[in-house]
């Protein structure tokens, strides 16, 4: 096991960082306004700084300086001109804190907008890819897009770009500030420029290689981690516990001695900074004693460069830091651009139809659809079914019965032939108008976090009585009462709290409250209790009341409930009929009916 | 989010009043007594670290003050070329010196900090998967992820940055000061007087970034589940058309996460906008103070440029101080919630003593097993069962597995037949004296012995995200080839194998996705079968295959590899018919047993269920 996840695309494809920079311009576009904001703040907030030293250099070269020359006593010019000094460095503080606050708001709004646009661009095309997608990629991988992809988003902005474009800035402020003040100095200063690039280049480059190295690493222990757990019986059955133990080890050791590098090559790179950093000052000065600009160079001068050069290598210590970052950015803008290239097969028409409100004609005509290529499910399956009829459909497991009811949803195209609602071909409906119009009730009933009232009304408002009304005819009301809050019980993670029976009730109350024409109803395969049974067959009742109904049945009491019957064999319609031309004609379903229905009297008599 | 299962969980107690602080801060108490085995073992590399820090501190207290002594000689006139040169040297070579001593000493210690790391994930891997199936049924696989790799970075956190600057700060403080102080003791002072507030204020916001950043995490995970819910509940999502509805919930979250991050972001800079305003305001009382001084004659201009060096110096380290409580409060924490998984129980071993170890010899594992009087139920879950009673799910069950031979398990879905299973394989502990193979206890033998012998396969075998051949070779790595081709071979899968364009080398992807349900189960059949036990127990592991295809399976089993105990269980009659003697369990009982033929003629369940997968199959076959 080397725990290497099938969900590795970074290794598989280099970033195109061009197409992602495009990416991320996109979606940065809009907030040009806060952008252009901070933009303009920069140089203001650089300038206000580099002012510091200068003012210690005013203070230094003027009242302090002529009053050494003076002697005693101070003449009260010295201490207003100090004062002064002070007051407009204390401004420059204010004006810096009050700046640097702004910029953070702007830069941080920007940076998580963008996050938020694209976790909503991508929620909602994921809302919008079919179900074929959903089968190709489990939730696992989709749940890594909206959640770590866009964290490393959004670390791009809050501590990436930001602050490298900000150390740009700072850097070239720094730089203007130390040529104005002497323009010799600064390039003696930057004598020790040729090692300090050197030094930064060489360890940034490893810095890099080593964080990107660190963060597969860990994403290799994670996976590992995760799938030893899940996969824990299949280990403890197989004895490889002690090999797992060897292997996991080894991913460990690499992790940590990737991190025992970066902590060498960071501290080194932090150890030759602050050198190089000295020099620069003792050489600065050295520089000044013997240059030709010797005289001229005041002590002020000395002070503030020092200060300067102090200021100049801080943000060059994090800079392979913040590369690290903005690098696997990328790899994560490029899974999510993947992702937001994925299409849906289910192609909206031209000019669709939207479905008001339908007659509940359905009509299945030489209809053929299989999933995988060359093994249909279906084949030339056709059926039509009247306003208000009720169709039960019975047959082996994978003999086509729950492709029908996918089919009439569009979840799926069909290959050939045509499904037609009210006459008209459903691939010509605007699909979510359709859906509207189609209630269903599948096996396993979803329940979703949130109360009872929540699940039964989904996103409708409803009026209190409309909602007795529908639980009462789908006897949720029972269900209710026993509950401790009633409507307002939270359901528990998987409905825990409610059972198998209970949240087939709930699902009924949910088409009621929908009240479509069409309902399709998928009965669950489960023993529920008797005393649920009896419930679930009221409800069932009420709501296939004039409503054009498809159900695939278990249960014999399901069956004789439907006007006409439709027995599916291995993708075919092998009978159909009504129960008694069925029995009549001693098929395949009169041996069922009768089998079953001996099964279950023995069951109730034992 | 972790604040909030926390509340729960065990090593906080059970009273869901207190709050979130009080919780980390018995949690730090907790975790106190835990660190000192670490720093124990360790000693050494922090010991040198700190005094390498000593070392790493005077060489670089020494640099302001010989730059001072530099700016100094600038107002001499002539100026003092040779002695200037002479200090430049010997900064170059403090420098040079300290900077040596500050990589050593980050080695050193942020290094340990790894290390401690590596060995506690080690231990924790090691541990965890030795855990017992029933902590497994408490904590979920994602929480203990996060405990082996969030809590552990906290951990980390402390043992590295923690401890270096728990020793750093005072150390370069107080050097600093003693050189500071003895050149003008009132400029430090005055310089130095505001420098608590940044202890102060690191503290208080660290806290409050803390609270923040719990409520972004707690955001972001009710973001994941939104999503989690929303993609696995897909289908009901569409065809009740609630796209826009569920957007309009996710929008709501992640505006609310947009809100709290920007205000995370912006407390974060005011806390780093302080410091540098503190910073500042120490060189404004530099400039202030330190001009009266100097035009008092008590302070050179070298001086003030020297101070102006040492206020540069200690901001980090001061902020890094500041700092340290959350770091130790949060390490902590995390110590205790990793703790708390490495006292979970693991698989119990030697229930019973036994003479002799006769399971070393391979005879033994020919004998047949023994179930005689097994009662057993899940043991009740605090939490899940609210109390009530769990029914037991073997009701006093006896039965023998032939040796060498093919015996059937028969029963309706739930009737406890898995259980049976798991607890023959000791995924979960049957009460000693109720399984036996040949007169000894099945809990008397070593697990690794038992598991090395009997094999269980069952309806979802786990792969693994492997090549399909790395997974059929699991259990025996190091297998011969052809050992591997045939056990495919028995298993029905080598015409599967022919079809992959890379065969054996095929990834099975997460969980084997990329494989059909059948292809799935063969290949966990043959991977049983490369780890060759005498035992098997066929728990349901073939429902997806096609009868003929599991005819010809079992025939396999019977003819290629014969001599093996194989237990089937299974609801498929067919399945049963292939064996010597059928057991038919219902509710946790044996309620029937004897071969197929007399089952049928009894006209028990057996014979019920006989007939109603007649049918099933005559519709198959029409």
């Amino acid at each position: 096991m080397r725990g290497n996840g099938v969900d590795s695309p970074v290794e598989e494809h280099p970033p195109a960082d061009r197409r992602l920079i495009g990416m991320v311009v996109r979606f940065a576009r809009p907030h040009w306004r806060l952008i252009l904001g901070a933009v303009l703040l920069l140089p203001l907030m650089t300038a206000a700084q580099q002012v510091q030293p200068y003012l210690f250099k005013l203070a230094i070269d003027g009242p302090i300086d002529r009053q050494l020359g003076i002697g005693f006593p101070i003449a009260s010019e010295t201490i207003i001109e100090l004062l002064r000094l002070a007051g407009i460095f204390l401004a420059t503080l204010v004006f810096v804190f009050l700046v640097e606050y702004l910029l953070t708001y702007l830069m941080e709004s920007v940076g998580q907008r963008v996050v938020y646009d694209m976790r909503m661009t991508m929620f909602r095309h994921l809302q919008r890819l079919d179900l074929a997608f959903y089968e190709r990629n489990p939730v696992g991988r989709l749940m890594t897009r909206v959640t770590n992809d866009l964290e490393g988003i959004s670390e791009f902005f809050s501590a990436g770009l930001v602050s490298l474009i900000a150390d740009l800035f700072k850097l070239v402020g720094i730089l203007i500030a130390m040529f104005l003040l002497s323009f010799n100095l600064t390039l003696w200063t930057f004598a020790v420029a040729p090692p300090l690039l050197f030094a930064a280049g060489f360890f940034r480059v490893r810095l890099r290689q080593v964080f990107l190295e660190i963060r597969k690493r860990i994403a290799r222990i994670n996976t590992y981690l995760a799938e030893s757990l899940s996969g824990v019986e299949t280990v403890k059955l197989f004895n490889r516990a002690k090999r797992n133990d060897e292997e996991f080890e080894a991913l460990n050791r690499d992790y940590m001695k990737a991190n025992l590098r970066s902590i060498f090559y960071d501290s080194s790179l932090y150890a030759v900074i602050e050198l190089i950093s000295t020099v620069a000052i003792a050489v600065f000065i050295y520089a000044s004693a013997v240059s030709v600009e010797k005289g001229v160079i005041t002590l002020g001068t000395v002070v503030a460069f020092v200060e300067y050069i102090k200021r100049f290598f801080i943000p060059i210590r994090d800079i392979g830091m913040k590369y690290s970052i903005i690098q696997s950015a990328f790899a994560s803008a490029d899974r999510i651009d993947q992702l937001l290239s994925e299409e849906s097969f289910i192609k909206e028409p031209m000019e669709p139809i939207v479905a008001q409100k339908l007659r509940g004609e359905i009509e299945f005509c030489d209809v053929t659809y299989g999933y995988k290529p060359d093994e249909p499910v279906l084949k030339n399956v056709s059926f039509r079914l009247k306003p208000g009829e009720t169709l039960a459909v019975v047959g082996a497991t994978g003999s086509g019965k729950s492709t029908l009811l996918k089919l009439l949803n569009r979840f799926y195209d069909v290959w050939e032939g045509r499904i037609l609602i009210d006459g008209v071909d459903i691939r010509a409906y605007d699909v979510r108008s359709l859906r509207r119009r189609i209630g269903q009730v599948l096996q396993d009933v979803v329940l979703f976090s949130g109360n009872v009232l929540d699940n039964i009304r989904l996103d409708q408002e409803l009026p209190q009585e409309r909602i007795d009304e529908v639980s009462r005819q789908a006897q949720v009301h029972r269900v209710v009462e026993k509950l401790a809050r009633g409507y307002q019980t939270e359901i528990k993670e998987r409905g825990a709290n409610i059972s198998y029976g209970e949240r087939q009730l709930v699902a009924f109350a949910r088409v009621l409250a929908k009240d479509p024409e069409i309902f399709l109803f998928d009965e669950a395969t489960s023993n529920i209790d008797s005393q649920t049974e009896v419930l679930i067959q009221e409800a069932l009742e009420q709501v296939l009341k004039n409503r054009t109904s498809l159900i695939i049945a278990h249960r014999i009491s399901t069956v004789t409930v439907a006007d006409r019957i439709l027995v599916l064999h291995k993708g075919c319609i092998a009978e159909s009929g009504t129960h008694e031309t069925l029995m009549a004609e001693e098929g395949l379903y009169a041996r069922l009916y009768r089998l079953q229905f001996k099964d279950a009297a023995s069951r109730l008599s034992a | 989010m972790r604040g909030r299962r926390g509340g729960t969980s065990a090593a906080y107690g059970a009273d869901h009043t207190v709050t979130r602080r009080e919780q980390a801060e018995e949690s730090v108490r907790a975790g106190s007594r835990r660190l000192w085995p670490y720093l124990r073992r360790h000693h050494r590399a922090y010991l040198i670290g700190a005094l390498l820090l000593v070392a790493t501190n005077l060489l670089m207290v020494s640099i302001p003050y010989l730059i001072g002594k530099m700016v100094g000689l600038l107002e001499g006139d002539p100026i003092d070329v040779s002695r200037l040169l002479r200090l430049l040297l010997i900064i170059l070579g403090a420098a040079l010196a300290g900077g040596l001593a500050r990589v050593a000493n980050r080695l050193l210690i942020f290094n340990t900090g790894r290390v401690i790391e590596y060995e506690l994930r080690k231990a924790l891997f090691e541990h965890m998967q030795r855990m017992h199936s029933r902590v497994f049924a408490r904590r979920p696989v994602g929480d203990l992820v996060s405990r082996a790799t969030n809590d552990l970075g906290s951990v980390r956190l402390l043992f590295g940055f923690g401890l270096l600057h728990l020793m750093n700060t005072p150390i370069l403080f107080v050097m600093a000061i003693v050189v500071m102080a003895t050149t003008n003791l009132r400029l430090t002072a005055a310089v130095l007087a505001i420098y608590p507030i940044v202890i102060l204020s690191v503290r208080g916001y660290s806290r409050r970034m803390f609270d923040l950043t719990q409520e972004v995490q707690g955001t972001l995970g009710d973001i994941s589940a939104a999503a989690q819910e929303n993609f696995s509940a897909i289908q009901v999502v569409k065809s009740y058309t609630l796209e826009e509805h569920e957007t309009e919930k996710m929008r709501r979250m992640s505006r609310r996460y947009l809100a709290k991050s920007v205000k995370l972001a912006l407390t974060r800079n005011i806390l780093f906008n302080v410091m540098a305003a503190v910073i500042g305001l120490s060189e404004l009382i530099l400039l202030a103070y330190g001009g009266w001084e100097i035009v008092n004659g008590r302070l050179t201009k070298g001086e003030l440029v020297a101070f102006s060096v040492y206020l540069g110096m200690l901001i980090w380290p001061t902020m890094a101080f500041g700092f340290l409580l959350s770091v130790w409060q949060r390490g902590m924490g995390a110590m205790s919630r990793i703790e708390e998984i490495l006292a979970e129980p693991t698989d119990p071993e030697g229930l019973i003593k036994v003479r002799g170890e006769p399971w070393g010899n391979s005879d033994f594992w020919t004998q047949g097993i023994e179930i005689r009087g097994l009662t057993w139920g899940y043991p009740p879950d605090a939490e899940e069962a609210d109390g009530r009673e769990m029914p037991d799910a073997l009701r006093d069950v006896a039965m023998r597995i032939e040796g060498g031979g093919f015996t059937a398990l028969v029963g309706p879905t739930g009737c406890g037949k898995s259980t049976l299973a798991r607890l023959i394989a000791r995924l979960d502990n049957p009460p000693p004296g109720t399984i036996s193979m040949g007169g000894v206890d099945l809990t008397a033998i070593p697990l690794a012995d038992l598991r090395n012998n009997i094999g269980l396969a069952t309806q979802e075998s786990f792969l693994f995200s492997l090549s399909l051949g790395e997974n059929i070779r699991f259990g025996r790595p190091d297998v011969e080839f052809d050992k591997v081709e045939r056990a495919a071979e028995h298993a029905e899968l080598a015409r599967d194998l022919e079809e992959f364009p890379r065969g054996y080398d095929t990834p099975v992807g997460e969980r084997g996705i990329t494989l059909s349900g059948g292809q799935r189960q063969r290949a966990a059949i043959a991977r049983l079968l490369v780890f060759d036990t005498p035992v098997l127990i066929l728990d349901d592991s073939l429902s997806a295959v096609d009868l003929k295809t599991e005819e010809r399976i079992l025939s396999h089993l019977r003819e290629r590899l014969a001599g093996r105990t194989v237990l089937l269980i299974t609801h498929r009659i067919a399945t049963a018919s292939e064996a010597d003697h059928v057991y038919v369990m219902d509710q946790g009982s044996i309620i029937e047993q004897g071969t197929h033929e007399e089952l049928l003629e009894s006209g028990g369940l057996y014979a019920r269920l006989a007939e109603i997968q007649k049918l099933s199959d005559d519709l198959e076959a029409a």
